[in-house]
Order: C-alpha cells, then sequence, then structure tokens
C-alpha cells in the first residue's frame, strides 16, 4: 500500500474532512445547544 | 509481534533525498521529524516561560505579605503559568513526540497531511506571542485564572480579545494535529501493523487525538460565546443580562476533564514503551492496556461535574459524578498493575528513561490518589480552592506527564540524534528533580488540609514554613531543568554513535529500532515487512 495509491489519497482526504466536519459539529452544536437551553 | 529488518528500505531512501538547507528546511518543513523538533523545541522553550513564572510565584509565596508584586499582577502570572504549561509546554511535547514516532512506529513514510502538519505548528508561535503579548497591553494581562470563568474573565481590558484570539489558534492547531495522526494511523500502516500489533505509545496517542477533536472545538465555543459577552451585547454567561456562568464551568469542563487525560494518555503510552525496554521483557497484559487507555478516554467524558462539587448541583449528580471519577481507578488500577507485572522478576536497568518511567510510577499514582480523596463529595467541599488541589493535579501534571515527557526524551534522542548522551548527567538530573519535584509539591498538601487558599500572594503566617520549603524545591527543580538543557545539547552536537536498536542487551519492540540512528531524512517508503 503506497499513499500515491488513489484509493489511499481518497480515504485520507474524507478521513480528514469528516473529523473536520465533527469538529465543526461540536463547536458550533455546543453553541446552538446553549442557545436552545436559553430558550427553553 | 515480529518485524522483518526495514534497514534495507531505510538505507535505500537517503540515496534520492536531503533536507532542505537554511531557514526554510523549518519554515516550509513538511517532514515529520523535521516538524517533531520544532514541536519539542518550541516545547521546551515555552516549559522554560512558565517555569519562570512558577519561579516568580514561588518567590512572591517564600514569605508571607507582599514582596514583590502587586495581587493582580501575581493573577496573571498563575493564569498564564497555566495557560503556558497546558497549552505551550506540555501538549506541544507530546505533539512533536507523536510526530517523530508514529510515523517511524507504524512504518510509515510520514504523517498522512505533512503541509497540515506544517500549518499546525507555526500556528502555534503567533498563539503564544498574542497570550504572552497580553502581558504588556495597558492594563496587563489576563488574570482571571486559566479557566477564564466569568464573570471574572470578562472584567478583562485590552488583554481578553488576545486571549481569546490565542485559546481559537491553540485549539486549530490541536484540532489539526489530531485529525492528521488519526488519519495517519488508520491509512497509513506498514502491511501486516494490525491496530492491535501497534506499538502502545501511537494507541494512546489515537485515542488521545479522538478525545482533543471531540473537546477543543467546544472550548472554541465557550471562549467565542465569552467574546460575543464582551464585545457584542450578548447574556450568554453574563448574569447581569439573564446570563448562566455556571453553564460556562460545565461547557468549559466538558473540555477541561478530558483535556487532562489528554495530557496523560500519551504518557502512560510512553512508559509502555520505556518500562518493557528496561525490564528486558514483553508489557504484562498489552491488550489489556489498550482497552483501559480506550475505557479511561471513554470516562474521561463523563465525570466533568466533580470540578464543580461546590457550586452546588443535586445530590444524584452529586452522587452520579463521584461514582464515575472513582471508577476511573479501575482501568488505571489495571495499567499499574500491568506495569508492575512488567517489571516483576525482570532483569532490570536503570538507565534515565527507566529511572523517570518508575518515578512516574510511584508520584503519578499519588495524583492519582489525592484525585480519588477529591472524587468523595463531603471531602471536596473541605478541600475545594485549597492548596490540596495544587498538590493534586500538580501532582498528576509534573512527576507524572512532564517527567514521562523527560523519559521519551532521553529514550529516544540516541535514535533522533544518532549521538548517546551524557549518562551520569542525565542520571543526575533525574535525581536532583525527582528529590526537589516532591519537595516543591509535597508541602502543598499539607497547606491544602490546613486551610491555606489557593491563587493568593498573601496569607496566614502558620502557612510560612511549608511555603518556604515549596519555594526552596521550586527553585531547586528549576535549577535542574538546566542540566536537561545541557543533556540535550551535548547530544545533538556530538557524543558516542549510537547503534540502530540504541538500548543494547534489551529487546526493544517498534519499527523505530530497526532503522538506523539517527535515521534518515526519509524512511519507510517503500513499507518495510511485518510478519
Amino acid at each position: 500500500m503506497s499513499v500515491t495509491e488513489p484509493s489511499v489519497k481518497r480515504r485520507i482526504r474524507n478521513g480528514a474532512l469528516g473529523l473536520m466536519s465533527l469538529a465543526l459539529l461540536f463547536y458550533f452544536g455546543f453553541i446552538a445547544y446553549y442557545l436552545y437551553h436559553r430558550h427553553h | 509481534m515480529a518485524y522483518a529488518d526495514a534497514s534495507h528500505s531505510a538505507h535505500h531512501d537517503t540515496d534520492h533525498s536531503q533536507p532542505p538547507t537554511g531557514i526554510k528546511r523549518w519554515l516550509f518543513a513538511t517532514n515529520h521529524k523535521d516538524i517533531g523538533t520544532m514541536y519539542l523545541v518550541f516545547s521546551l522553550t515555552m516549559f522554560f516561560v512558565g517555569g519562570s513564572m512558577a519561579m516568580l510565584i514561588r518567590a512572591e509565596l517564600f514569605h508571607p505579605g507582599l514582596q514583590l508584586f502587586d495581587p493582580v499582577f501575581f493573577n496573571q502570572l498563575t493564569t498564564n503559568h497555566g495557560l503556558v504549561m497546558i497549552f505551550g509546554a506540555v501538549m506541544p511535547a507530546f505533539v512533536g513526540l507523536a510526530n517523530w514516532m508514529i510515523p517511524l512506529q507504524i512504518g510509515a513514510p510520514d504523517m498522512a497531511l505533512p503541509r497540515m502538519n506544517n500549518l499546525s505548528f507555526w500556528i502555534l508561535p503567533f498563539a503564544f506571542m498574542l497570550l504572552l503579548g497580553s502581558l504588556f497591553v495597558p492594563g496587563g494581562g489576563n488574570a482571571g485564572g486559566w479557566t477564564m470563568y466569568p464573570p471574572l474573565s470578562l472584567q478583562a481590558g485590552d488583554c481578553f480579545p488576545m486571549l481569546i484570539f490565542a485559546v481559537h489558534l491553540m485549539g486549530a492547531s490541536s484540532i489539526m494535529g489530531a485529525i492528521n495522526v488519526i488519519v495517519t494511523i488508520m491509512n497509513m500502516r506498514a502491511p501486516g501493523m494490525d491496530l492491535m500489533k501497534m506499538p502502545l505509545f501511537s494507541w494512546s496517542w489515537l485515542v488521545t487525538a479522538y478525545l482533543l477533536i471531540a473537546v477543543m472545538p467546544v472550548l472554541a465555543g465557550a471562549v467565542t460565546m465569552l467574546l460575543m459577552d464582551h464585545y457584542f451585547g450578548t447574556s450568554f454567561f453574563n448574569p447581569a443580562g439573564g446570563g448562566d456562568p455556571v453553564m460556562f464551568e460545565h461547557i468549559f469542563w466538558f473540555f477541561g476533564h478530558p483535556e487532562v487525560y489528554i495530557m496523560i494518555l500519551p504518557a502512560f503510552g510512553i512508559i509502555s514503551e520505556i518500562l518493557p525496554t528496561f525490564s528486558r521483557k514483553p508489557l504484562f497484559g498489552a491488550t489489556s492496556m489498550i482497552y483501559a487507555i480506550a475505557s479511561i478516554g471513554f470516562l474521561s467524558f463523563i465525570v466533568w461535574g466533580h470540578h464543580m462539587f461546590a457550586d452546588g448541583m443535586p445530590v444524584a449528580a452529586q452522587l452520579f459524578y463521584m461514582m464515575t471519577t472513582m471508577l476511573i481507578a479501575v482501568p488505571t488500577g489495571v495499567k499499574i498493575f500491568n506495569w508492575t507485572a512488567t517489571m516483576w522478576r525482570g532483569s532490570l536497568s536503570f538507565e534515565p528513561p527507566m529511572l523517570f518511567a518508575l518515578a512516574f510510577l510511584f508520584l503519578f499514582s499519588i495524583g492519582g490518589f489525592s484525585g480519588l480523596m477529591l472524587a468523595i463529595v463531603p471531602a471536596d467541599f473541605q478541600y475545594n480552592q485549597t492548596y490540596f488541589v495544587v498538590a493534586h493535579f500538580h501532582y498528576v501534571l509534573v512527576p507524572g506527564s512532564v517527567f514521562a515527557i523527560m523519559g521519551a526524551v532521553y529514550y529516544w534522542l540516541p535514535k533522533w540524534t544518532g549521538h548517546m548522551y551524557n549518562m551520569t548527567l542525565a542520571t543526575t538530573h533525574f535525581w536532583l528533580s525527582a528529590i526537589f519535584v516532591n519537595v516543591l509539591f509535597f508541602p502543598q498538601h499539607f497547606l491544602g488540609l490546613a486551610g491555606m487558599p489557593r491563587r493568593i500572594p498573601d496569607y496566614a503566617v502558620q502557612f510560612t514554613d511549608w511555603n518556604m520549603v515549596s519555594s526552596i524545591g521550586g527553585f531547586c527543580f528549576g535549577l535542574s531543568q538546566i542540566l536537561f538543557i545541557i543533556v540535550i545539547v551535548q547530544c545533538v552536537r556530538g557524543g558516542k554513535k549510537a547503534t540502530a536498536k540504541v538500548w543494547e542487551g534489551t529487546q526493544p519492540t517498534g519499527l523505530e529500532w530497526t532503522i538506523p540512528s539517527p535515521p534518515p531524512f526519509h524512511t519507510f517508503v517503500t513499507a518495510p515487512d511485518i510478519k
């Protein structure tokens, strides 16, 4: 397996994007949760 | 686990690539070893910056009364000491070790995202320029504690947005580092390197990286809301506008407690590498060690309320947080048992890495036990906001995390530089550190139990004696660290040639010991064979 293989490159890119989305979800999610908590 | 000789591929790699020269090598670094080195140098620098602040704090506390500074500057020192040591010294040191060792341990040519790796490092100096620069703006630096609790932190002046931006940058850097670790481990392990065959240091980092991705954005969210409260008229946490400051504490500690494990799990991984090598035995219960790390990682998310017992919370919540906190002692106990069993009837030798690992075992356990005491709700009401808490977390972080980092540096330094270091000097560094870290922090238990509050520049005269002892321990511990610098600089400049295996007479496992010392600039371009 080499990092230059397209399938590995794709998995690395998708993995990084997925984890970044998870981080953004936590960031905005907590702010949204707090706003919801304040108003209900 | 058996590895075929990977030196062939390593030698082959030297033929086609040499490191770039000059400043460009570091500015545009994409090589995991160079970035690892930059992280480690940065961390060491911050260790001395934060350490200098600690020396000033201990100098002020040498006597009761106000000697050196006004109380506001004292509070700025404690706040920035905490932030610098956590985000500037301990975390970057572990990221540096991860950068150096994870690709070498899993047989990968580099980290999966080398350019992002460069960015995540170079963000850090700017973050700390902002943080440390905030000490020099009109009104001085932030003085509300590293926890930034509102409404106190909202009373800060021009330094406040600098702190918030610095925290955002540190968070972004950590998240990028964590993403890199996960995608590297999940996609770039050499063929045959199953997850369960992976060395414990890499395993501990895999769990740590998931913790980082889950909690650093939460901290960023909390400080974003603080910034909005300060400058945009919102009242997330400001009680004057109907906000809830206790909610900040919940959000902060949802980040803050896993953060504690972010600073100790890689240390567990390091100890799991060092002890078997110098016991000349395989790690006892390696699989259970992996499950213990994962369990600790999971439990770290459901214990945050133990930082807030004295805030007031329902009895059911107190019981929940008390029980879950105590539950962490189970996987931690598994680890301590397995490390002890690894040494049992081993052929031990006491080189500097082993000395640091042994000191970790004893002294981290002291911090663990005082943590159990603090987990007991009614007892915590007594200990809360006293020096007992300061003693507890310094035992976990200094002879815990910092000793593990020093042990790791002494373990892998000959691999990195290709030279053996001065063993006598390193052993002296160990003994001075191990003695004076106890002189520094053990009396703080007594001070706390006697009721001395934390975060104050002045105290009642009955606390004088133990404060003097603690300060003397602090100065001596601080001075001892100069030896660490001397050993490292000497080793980088030259010394007896280190072999590929470095620690002769031991059987260290891991791919890093199959490549030459120092390793070529590019390693494992051809994946090694793992049987």
